[in-house]
């Protein structure tokens, strides 16, 4: 089971395992990650689960451009690393991860 | 075949059904308040098919489309078995994805989160974390058995809580075996069609009738006309396009409990010495003929007609037409001082947040269907959303929950506004309001013929 490292606005780092298949934001919410609010229960519909991902080894596949539009729309500052919790599919290669959370999803 | 294109598929299959006769807008209750009411209903028809069609109609055409209030006094009308209020909500919809543009989907993520936002700002003034986790998952079943019924309940309902908390304990007093679906992330997708984004509609709305299916219960039953609405109109007929095979249906939730009155008569162990008048939507008759029926089989109940034109699904319907919608409530209001009754019942969650704070400002009492019902049951759920309504600011919103605000992490300013906002109601759920006559003592015969 992978381990992917979030890390809120205030700079508290929380260890989380994640089931693979899933998504990120599935596991987030359920280990009860503060942040990431993902209204929608990830339909696409509202990037509440918008997060800062360090993909340094280029583990993610890219965003759809489903996800790039909605990226486009997200309150926080979008940044090259902003991606969608709910569009991250949890895989082994994600072990050891860092997730940053941005300030707001509001 | 996607939603998308299962949608243009029904735009044009309605466009060809439709004789463009204007039997529905005869019938329909908003042609006078928007100011058609001279307008010639074969032409008026032929623009809403051109708008079907190309998303381009008649000023008169689209401003009926974006006027429709739910009533459904079209459906009844027509003799093609159209519909014509889904074939006024895709002509609305067709309107809507012409002019946004490259908009739509902004447009769209900007209203849902409205919603979202208000939802959740509103609902943690009334609920601890505890008690809103009770009533978005009532817990695991005693036994393997499917449940009896998945309630959804749209999103709305949780910012008046005490009319789901008694429609769970009525149900558990009735030993239905009960599984929720609701909130935002089971949402029907009413927000992203009405900004005129089919997609994200369609993926919301499919995966929400997903969840509710996966449930395995023996029947599926709503609470929430206007998700209801979209599934009906637009969510399940689309749906049956794509998977012709399924079978998927929902049952109202009063509609359901009226079939079952038989299990609930010997439940009503309370008098409840009350002459109640309905505040009556006609988008859903069988709703109302159901809640009436229940209603006057409880022991001391006397049930009141009230002679007033019902328009609207729901109350937020109207507030497209502020001044029709100021007088049909103050004639209702009036209607029932003169009826002497003790009690103006709500049925549904939205009318009843828009005039639960009345109660006691006439003679008679404002409450919900479900607090009659259950009184009778001896059951109570206090009204906290009516006793938000009478804190005037942010000050006294903090005095009065503090805890929640603390417990939620909510700012109290930032909560203060958004709930100013949404008991305002002044913002129509079709985008802006409309032309907007105001209305005499003159026009109310007009309005009655109609209706």
């Amino acid at each position: 089971m992978p381990t992917v490292n979030f890390i809120d606005k205030f700079g508290v780092e929380s260890q989380i395992d994640c089931e693979v298949g899933g998504s990120l934001m599935t596991a987030a919410k359920r280990a009860g990650i503060k942040g990431i609010e993902a209204e929608c229960g990830g339909t696409l519909s509202c990037a509440t689960c918008h997060v800062y991902v360090d993909d340094a080894r280029g583990m993610i596949p890219p965003a759809s451009s489903s996800e790039d539009e909605m990226l486009e729309v997200v309150v926080a500052e979008r940044k090259p690393e902003s991606r969608l919790a709910c569009q991250i599919a949890i895989t082994d290669s994600l072990d050891g991860m860092v997730v940053r959370i941005p300030e707001s999803q509001f | 075949m996607d939603f998308t294109e299962a949608l243009q598929l029904r735009m044009e299959e309605m466009a060809a059904a439709c004789t463009q006769c204007g039997k529905c807008f005869e019938a329909c209750p908003m042609v006078g308040p928007v100011g058609l009411a001279n307008e010639d209903p074969r032409l008026v028809l032929a623009g809403v098919v051109e708008q079907l069609q190309s998303g381009k109609g008649s000023v008169a055409s689209e401003t009926w489309a974006a006027a429709c209030s739910g009533s459904g006094y079209c459906i009844s009308a027509c003799d093609y078995a159209v519909n014509p209020r889904s074939m006024l909500k895709l002509a609305n919809y067709a309107r809507v994805v012409r002019e946004s543009g490259d908009q739509i989907r902004k447009n769209a993520i900007a209203a849902f989160r409205g919603m979202a936002q208000s939802l959740r700002t509103v609902s943690r003034l009334q609920l601890s974390s505890a008690q809103l986790a009770a009533l978005e998952d009532p817990g695991p079943l005693a036994s393997n058995e499917p449940a009896d019924i998945t309630l959804y309940t749209g999103c709305n309902l949780y910012k008046s809580p005490h009319i789901l908390v008694l429609v769970l304990e009525v149900l558990r007093h009735m030993n239905a075996t009960c599984r929720l679906v609701g909130g935002p992330s089971a949402c029907c997708g009413i927000n992203q069609f009405r900004a005129g984004d089919g997609e994200s509609s369609g993926r919301a709305g499919l995966s929400t009738l997903n969840k509710i299916a996966e449930q395995d219960s023996r029947e599926k039953i709503s609470w929430c006309p206007s998700c209801q609405s979209q599934f009906d109109d637009v969510i399940i007929p689309n749906f049956n396009k794509i998977e012709p095979e399924n079978n998927f249906q929902l049952e109202m939730f009063f509609v359901w409990l009226e079939r079952r009155i038989d299990q609930l008569i010997p439940l009503f162990k309370r008098r409840v010495e009350k002459r109640v008048a309905l505040n009556e939507r006609p988008g859903y008759p069988r709703v109302m003929t159901a809640v009436k029926k229940i209603l006057s089989s409880i022991p001391g109940v006397e049930v009141v007609e009230l002679d007033v034109p019902r328009v609207g699904l729901m109350s937020n319907y109207l507030t497209v037409t502020p001044n029709f919608k100021t007088y049909l409530r103050d004639t209702e209001f009036h209607a029932a001082v003169e009826a002497k009754v003790t009690t103006l019942a709500t049925v549904f969650h939205a009318c009843h947040r828009e005039i639960c704070d009345f109660d006691g400002v006439y003679s008679f009492e404002i409450i919900n269907v479900m607090e009659i019902i259950g009184e009778s049951m001896g059951l109570h759920a206090d009204d906290i959303y009516k006793l938000l309504k009478v804190h005037n600011s942010a000050e006294e919103l903090l005095e009065y929950c503090s805890d929640l605000i603390a417990e939620h992490g909510l700012n109290a300013s930032e909560a203060f506004a958004i709930l100013t906002k949404e008991q305002a109601a002044k913002k129509p759920l079709q985008g802006k309001i409309l032309k907007d006559i105001s209305f005499s003592p003159d026009r109310y015969g007009a309005v009655n013929a109609n209706g």
